[in-house]
């Protein structure tokens, strides 16, 4: 599968570009190529060359939709705890661990756990998560993850 | 129709924003403060600019919005996060909180 | 709908002021931070806003840049209160 990863980058430099000029002819098109594959070709030790495969988009898709319905939902009740008169907050730290394997999921699944509103990423040391919680109740939707299970189904 | 899907996205987002400020004006802690600031304004954030992106129309405007709010969403956690670990490993700060080990509680099933 | 724009970039210029109280006040570096990173993405949302109100759409490529440098800078300051100390 490296060879899918090899070709996507300069794709999405294209359309960056692309989307960058405002419009659509022979020019732009030509200048974009050259650029982006300039680009691709100093910088091809930084890429992440990590096995992306095209089919398993669909799912990426869902973890999107997933992500935002959950950041919705937990945004509002944070909300509440903030207006409310007197704050109840009961601060706390977790340690636990994650079974994902690659890198970029491992950053995802981090970026996802402090978006998600009572909780904090706060160091990431080789697969031990340390995460700083703003009340104790949001602990047990922590441990049972509903990211990190669909990010393994990605995975796996 | 679409006039007030614009309103309802945009009063949304400023409103999260509202919450974000009066959080880190009244919250307490350093980490506290840092929940309700990040947090609160990328919603804020993302509501925002799908309500620029409605008024716009489509087009290649509203694909540079999408840019932005994508830019926004990676930046913004890993920002946050980089805050809370030169936070965190201050010696002064060490054992503030009382730390909950799960490695061992989640073979047990729920707390 | 040229009100409501209005009035949103009036509410976030005034959101970013109660900003700028604990960026000023903070018993922390740490606190000024993320005062200041609060800031820069209502600035982002703000300029996005007078773009459509000016009816200039050069101004979403400032946004981008805007966004960049404020990520940047974060960080380097991050990594520097990181490792000297978070006092004053």
């Amino acid at each position: 599968m490296k060879k899918n990863s090899s070709f996507i980058w300069p794709v999405l430099f294209l359309l960056f570009w692309l989307i960058l000029c405002e419009k659509l002819n022979a020019e732009v098109f030509m200048i974009g190529i050259v650029i982006s594959a300039a680009v691709y070709y100093f910088n091809r030790n930084l890429l992440p060359t990590g096995n992306f495969r095209i089919r398993k988009l669909p799912l990426y898709a869902l973890y999107l939709l997933l992500l935002l319905k959950e950041i919705i939902l937990a945004n509002i009740s944070v909300a509440g705890i903030v207006l409310s008169p007197k704050m109840n907050v009961s601060p706390c730290i977790v340690r636990l661990k994650t079974q994902l394997k690659s890198k970029l999921h491992r950053a995802i699944l981090a970026n996802s756990i402090t978006l998600t509103p009572g909780t904090l990423t706060v160091q990431f040391i080789e697969d031990e998560l340390i995460v700083h919680c703003l009340v104790k109740a949001y602990i047990p939707g922590l441990i049972h993850s509903k990211f990190e299970k669909l990010l393994l189904k990605i995975e796996g | 129709m679409k006039n007030i899907l614009i309103f309802i996205l945009m009063a949304g987002g400023l409103f999260f924003f509202f919450v974000g400020t009066i959080g880190l004006l009244r919250l307490k802690d350093v980490m506290t403060r840092i929940h309700s600031a990040a947090k609160c304004d990328t919603l804020g954030a993302l509501l925002c600019t799908t309500a620029l992106i409605l008024y716009s129309g489509g087009g290649f405007v509203g694909l540079k919005l999408i840019i932005v709010i994508v830019f926004l969403w990676i930046t913004n956690p890993t920002a946050t996060h980089l805050i809370a670990k030169a936070e965190h490993v201050q010696p002064e700060n060490a054992g503030i909180y009382e730390t909950i080990d799960m490695n061992e509680v989640k073979k047990d099933g729920d707390i | 709908m040229h009100g409501l724009l209005v009035f949103s970039i009036v509410f976030l210029a005034i959101t970013v002021m109660i900003c700028s109280y604990r960026a000023i006040k903070g018993p922390k570096a740490t606190d000024r931070l993320i005062a200041i990173n609060v800031i820069g993405t209502k600035t982002v949302v703000l300029i996005c806003i007078l773009s459509f109100i000016l009816k200039e759409t050069y101004f979403i490529d400032v946004v981008l840049v805007y966004a960049l440098i404020s990520f940047v800078s974060t960080m380097v300051i991050a990594r520097h209160i990181e490792n000297r100390g978070s006092k004053t």
